[in-house]
């Protein structure tokens, strides 16, 4: 579900970004009230965890497996708002360290998995657990709210792909970002999660649960929070709002495949989608301007909207699912094949390695990529040269004009300055085009191919084929979302393998960033690769002793185990990593010595930069932009 | 006389009611001395050395540090806390645990910058400290990307520029290859030849009777069963048995097989083919 860059258009991504600081303030203050100077090691194992947790490969049925979040896991240990911080923690090092998720896209990306997932997580288990005493009910609980979490999580992201084509294509009817409109987006994400990833997150919640259950109840027993009572009145007082408006616009557009399908899993969800998608069209016409217009003011607006709508809707559901849901049995079939496309790769690659080699390769993988990363930003080249905050600063810069120009062939120009970029600074422009293209040039390309047909954006027919013509507007639209989500990758990447991780953190002190935050951040990496060697040892040990495959139900249970002894040496650690930060002084503020000066050359390249960002979209919209 | 640096009466720790980790410990340790407490695995060594670093705090009995009461209300004085923290430095068995900064130059920096010194002065100490331990070339290296040997020296280093009066480490030597044991040997050297005091864990005889002048012996009940000199205290073979610290041990020299306990009988045999 992380969502990279290029596919969101930037009114989009830059609300939600900016919408994140706000909740990161209010969550810091809420984490520090109850763990004190302890937040710190806490929220970074946390995150540590948080990062570990995805990494693992669960076995679903018939070979299938996939990655889960773990969203609702953590805010059971502890507590939805440092759920918050430590999930966000970990989106930010797997943005900008494995680039997993784009840089533009942390706000939108923690959004939905740091603050939806948890917090809908949480408030279903807290309701459905209550104040029972019994196991059983227990793990049913932790089960359901994991399930429902993870699809609140992706209706909310679908919500967000699905107004790209609203807020922003040319008077062509090509899309500029995700092509898909809300009628398609939404269902798709929520039929995946529906399906599969729900019951991948619900494995992995339930056995962990379990396990723990067996040994540190006291993990579980969940930190102090906000009263569930109140935020289910104020889910329930949304929903009343919401049904009368769903009334007043029927809609009719709800993917025919699906509606009663997930009506029967999920109850009340879907049919309250339904009337927020015909919501938008009747609440807010006339989003046919052309590029960039006023009325993606109004989409911005409903942008925000849409997603406090949609964790109002989680609540809603968690008050109905609380009567209604039943333990669910599996009858997932498989992964499914749209939207999140990064995930279901994974999940659908042939079972031909054990599963303990497969993740202990992409274990390893990873450690060699930060390993690699370090030695990329070593090299004596054009941007690692530069002052830590300057180059940041030009990247981003470079990655949100990247998301602002529209033509074809600035898009052609923006891909090429990334490569010689990646030249400049001593890097194989080679493995730097195979990584970009490879990575996110080829899943861009998988997801846009549907979008050329006239079925999605109608236009002059190519390729006649019916209902599925290719049409030109639908083709061009592909080939500068491709385009757009390559140079994007790209500039993310130049941040990954220019970058030390140390400068990255000085940068930001440097940035007045406060020190709990990036002391949390250096801590969180470096036991992320801790507990990465530790974990990809587990996993060599197995497959070393392994003789036969075994049952997904026995490699399920070791899985879940494994993730169990995960959590326990985690907060084992972080208890004893506050000792040793204790035992050094540390009282609370962390102070740390930073040492940055720019010299001119910063200042020329951070000018350069400027000067050639307006220039491309003033060329873009003033130039290219009549020729179009 | 001198106050002592620590002054422990009667301590004691019961985790949970009937689970105990230390009973009734009295021990006082004089400035400059270099104590070793040795004891098997699990009787109490580690968690003496968190008391005596004010990080748990004891059940029953009582512990002075330099004169002045601790306990955890007195470490909340900011003032206190500083003057305290500032005395005593920690080298955690686990050097991972101990280096959770981005890079060993802020990890030898975030000690004395807590304890609000400036930053002209930080930097002095930093440098010298990677001097004298050997360590400039690490010191913008990413933790995880040192040995077990590196990392030692590095949370070594990291106690080291707060400039404290005593020393606390635990098993030091565990994780050591032989190079790196022999030069931790010399730091323990240079440190008793300034007169500061070094408390060191270990079940490691033979290296605590090298460093140390004194033995305190944990038992496996979590009491002190022997202190004093190294020599005398190497010299009760039956107690060393008994807290499990040494083993028979068996071996044959061609024809004669005999045992002696390890670790406290030198012997030489002539080992002929």
């Amino acid at each position: 579900m992380h969502i990279p860059d290029g596919y969101l258009s930037p009114q989009t991504f830059i609300v939600l970004d900016v919408a994140m600081v706000p909740i990161w303030v209010i969550a810091a203050r809420k984490v520090k009230k109850t763990l004190k100077t302890k937040q710190v090691p806490l929220m970074a194992l946390g995150a540590a965890f948080a990062f570990i947790i995805m990494m693992f490969n669960v076995p679903v049925i018939g070979g299938s497996t996939g990655h889960a979040v773990g969203g609702t896991l953590i805010a059971i240990i502890l507590g939805p708002w440092a759920a918050v911080l430590a999930i966000s923690v970990a989106l930010i090092i797997q943005a900008l360290v494995f680039g997993d998720g784009g840089i533009t896209a942390i706000g939108a990306n923690c959004l939905n998995m740091a603050v939806v997932l948890p917090f809908v997580g949480y408030y279903v288990y807290r309701l459905l657990f209550g104040e029972g005493r019994s196991n059983a009910r227990r793990l049913v609980s932790a089960g359901v709210a994991a399930y429902v979490g993870i699809v609140a999580s992706a209706v909310c992201a679908g919500i967000e792909f699905g107004l790209q084509p609203y807020i922003a294509h040319t008077a062509a009817g090509q899309a500029l970002y995700a092509p898909y409109p809300l009628t398609i987006a939404v269902p798709a994400m929520a039929i995946e999660h529906i399906l599969f990833f729900g019951w991948v997150e619900a494995i992995v919640t339930v056995g962990v649960v379990a396990a723990l259950a067996k040994s540190d109840t006291a993990l579980l027993s969940g930190r102090p929070a906000a009263k569930p009572l109140r935020w289910l009145w104020a889910g329930i007082g949304a929903l009343i709002i919401l049904v009368p408006l769903g009334a007043l616009a029927p809609g009719t557009a709800w993917g025919e495949w699906s509606s009663g399908q997930i009506e029967s899993l999920v109850g009340y969800v879907p049919g309250n989608l339904e009337s927020l998608g015909s919501v938008w069209k009747s609440a807010l016409p006339g989003y046919t301007a052309p590029g960039v217009s006023h009325s993606s003011v109004g989409y911005l607006f409903a942008a925000v909207i849409g997603v406090i709508l949609c964790v109002a809707v989680g609540w809603g559901a968690a008050a109905l699912l609380a009567r209604r849901h039943r333990p669910a049995v599996a009858g997932a079939t498989g992964p499914h094949d749209e939207g999140d496309i990064a995930q279901a790769v994974h999940a659908r690659r042939p079972r031909v390695r054990s599963l303990a080699r497969k993740t202990a390769d992409s274990l390893g993988r990873a450690i060699s990529e930060v390993l690699e990363n370090e030695e990329h930003a070593s090299r004596p080249g054009l941007l690692q040269r530069l002052d830590p905050r300057i180059k940041l600063f030009s990247i981003v810069l470079m990655a949100v004009t990247v998301s602002l120009v529209h033509s074809f062939w600035m898009l052609v120009l923006f891909v090429a300055v990334g490569a010689a970029l990646a030249a400049a600074s001593r890097l194989s422009v080679a493995s730097f085009s195979r990584k970009v293209w490879l990575s996110a040039g080829l899943l861009a390309l998988i997801l846009v191919i549907p979008s050329t047909t006239a079925w999605v954006t109608p236009g002059a027919v190519v390729i006649p084929m019916g209902r599925f013509s290719i049409t030109e507007p639908g083709l061009v639209g592909a080939a500068t979302l491709v385009l757009r989500v390559v140079a994007a990758a790209g500039f993310s990447l130049l941040v990954l393998w220019t970058m030390r991780w140390a400068q990255l953190l000085q940068a930001l002190t440097a940035l007045r960033v406060p020190g709990v935050i990036v002391a949390t951040l250096a801590m969180t990496h470096k036991q992320i690769v801790t507990l990465l060697r530790t974990v990809e040892q587990i996993h060599l040990a197995r497959e070393s002793r392994l003789v036969t495959a075994g049952s997904t139900h026995d490699n399920r249970a070791w899985v879940t185990d494994r993730m169990a002894f995960v959590v326990r040496k985690s907060m084992k650690t972080a208890d004893d990593v506050y000792d040793a930060m204790l035992a050094r002084g540390y009282s609370g503020p962390v102070r740390t010595l930073v040492q940055l000066k720019t010299t001119r050359r910063d200042w020329v390249w951070v000018t350069a930069c400027v000067v050639g960002c307006v220039a491309a979209v003033a060329v873009d919209r003033l130039v290219l932009g009549v020729l179009a | 006389m001198t106050t002592p640096d620590f002054e422990l009466a009667g301590i004691g720790l019961e985790y949970r009611a009937g689970v105990r980790a230390l009973d009734s410990i009295d021990l006082t340790i004089r400035r400059g001395e270099q104590v070793a407490i040795v004891g098997a695995n699990g009787s109490g060594k580690s968690t003496l050395l968190k008391i005596l670093d004010g990080l748990v705090f004891p059940t029953s009995g009582s512990i002075k540090a330099f004169g002045a009461t601790l306990t955890e209300h007195a470490l909340e004085d900011p003032a206190f806390r500083k003057d305290f923290r500032s005395r005593v430095g920690f080298v955690f068995q686990e050097a991972d645990v101990q280096l959770f900064c981005s890079n060993a130059r802020d990890e030898l920096a975030f000690g004395p910058l807590q304890l609000g010194l400036d930053a002209g002065e930080v930097e002095r100490r930093v440098n010298e400290v990677a001097a004298q331990l050997r360590i400039e070339k690490l010191l913008d290296r990413a933790p995880y990307t040192l040995s077990g040997g590196e990392k030692k020296r590095v949370a070594i280093g990291s106690v080291l520029t707060m400039e404290p009066q005593a020393l606390l480490m635990d098993e030091p030597s565990s994780a050591l290859d032989p190079r790196s044991q022999v030069w931790l040997l010399s730091v323990l050297d240079e440190w008793k030849r300034q007169g500061r005091t070094a408390i060191i864990a270990t079940h490691d005889l033979s290296a605590a009777a090298e460093s140390a002048d004194r033995m305190v012996v944990l038992s496996e009940d979590h009491v002190v069963v022997a202190d004093g000199p190294p020599e005398k205290v190497l010299a009760q073979r039956e107690l060393l048995l008994a807290v499990n610290l040494i083993h028979e041990h068996a071996h044959r020299h061609q024809t004669v097989t005999h045992t002696h306990p390890h670790h406290t009988h030198p012997h030489t045999h002539p080992h002929t083919t």
